[in-house]
């Protein structure tokens, strides 16, 4: 029984393990997130970015404390783990079993089908795509380089919100933030089309002041780009964090 | 949704009708007529000729750049002053 046991508990682990570095993975892209909302909500200095920031601070608060329950889950399992291979007394697993079974179930119910299982803290839902994983390393490279004018951000917050948008399907509504995805994926969508109006105003600008003199349109546009540069917003750029 | 097309070839014949108009007017010599026509022409030139012609670049740029990438506030701007154009420089002052 102690084998069986031990093998089931083996899985369990693994499986949190696993939870573990999604866990992680959402947190260390929420930060990269959140870096880019700050840099946009200085820029832009507009309500939907400030409130972005804020669903994403809370959306990284809720991951951390997943990630709590989650260590604490990983050692509870690994304390049964040696008591099982002990062939101790299974009176002292007791107090443990409870909470160990729920996540059980939960692994049985989902994993198996490969569709989000019942929310029980400190376990994913369901696996982290590998082609979700590798955008947001991707993304999390692409981030150590600050995008040079409006039309590279918006391809940034295009890939932030597919990312979101991927995130949102992993969380079944019953999850306890479920909603924060949701929400922040409308915030960002609304953002970028913020920043794509910044991108056009940029380009519209570069195209009425190119300065050749066979397609010199400043005398006859003045007051447009006079118009345009009131609108056009300074290009958020990583240095200004530091400030 | 403006048709570009269409408001060119008509904002186009508007620009020829009233440049017309203009030349006429300035080409006029007679001691009485001369200075009122010359007036005349250079109210045709700074209220109907300058808008139409500004309309008439705005749809060039709009055909260059494409409607869809010109910001909503700059091509609502731009949409007015090609309706005006469309609408008010046609007038026919010789009525």
């Amino acid at each position: 029984m102690n084998v069986e046991l031990n093998k089931r508990l083996q899985a369990i682990k693994s499986k949190l393990l696993e939870s573990g570095g999604s866990f992680r993975t959402i947190s260390n892209y929420l930060r990269r997130l959140a870096d880019d909302l700050y840099l946009i909500n200085c820029s832009l200095e507009d309500d939907c970015s400030t409130i972005s920031r804020s669903v994403s601070d809370s959306w990284l608060c809720q991951i951390e404390a997943q990630l709590d329950h989650n260590h604490k889950l990983i050692s509870i399992v690994n304390k049964m783990i040696i008591i099982a291979e002990q062939g101790r007394d299974f009176d002292a697993m007791a107090k443990y079993v409870d909470r160990i079974s729920e996540i059980d179930a939960s692994i049985l119910d989902g994993y198996v089908e490969g569709v989000s299982n019942r929310p029980v803290d400190g376990l994913m839902p369901c696996l982290l795509p590998t082609t979700l994983e590798n955008d947001v390393m991707e993304l999390e490279l692409n981030s150590l380089v600050s995008p040079a004018n409006w039309s590279e951000w918006n391809l940034r917050f295009s890939n932030h919100i597919t990312i979101v948008n991927e995130f949102v399907r992993l969380f079944p509504a019953s999850h306890s933030f479920a909603s924060l995805p949701c929400s922040l994926s409308i915030m960002l969508t609304q953002i970028n089309r913020e920043i794509h109006e910044q991108s056009k105003l940029e380009n519209l600008l570069e195209v009425l002041t190119s300065g050749q003199e066979a397609c010199d349109y400043s005398s006859i546009f003045g007051m447009d780009v006079i118009l345009i540069k009131q609108q056009l917003k300074p290009v958020p750029i990583i240095g200004d964090e530091e400030e | 949704m403006l048709d570009y097309q269409t408001s060119k070839v008509e904002v186009a014949r508007i620009e020829k009708v009233h440049a017309g108009i203009v030349d006429f007017l300035r080409e006029v010599e007679s001691d009485f007529h001369e200075i009122p026509a010359r007036t005349l022409a250079m109210r045709v030139e700074n209220n109907i000729l300058q808008p139409v012609r500004y309309a008439l670049s705005i749809i060039e740029r709009i055909e260059e750049i494409g409607s869809e990438s010109i910001p909503d506030l700059i091509l609502q701007k731009w949409n007015l002053a090609i309706i005006q154009a469309l609408d008010f420089g046609g007038v026919n002052l010789e009525c």
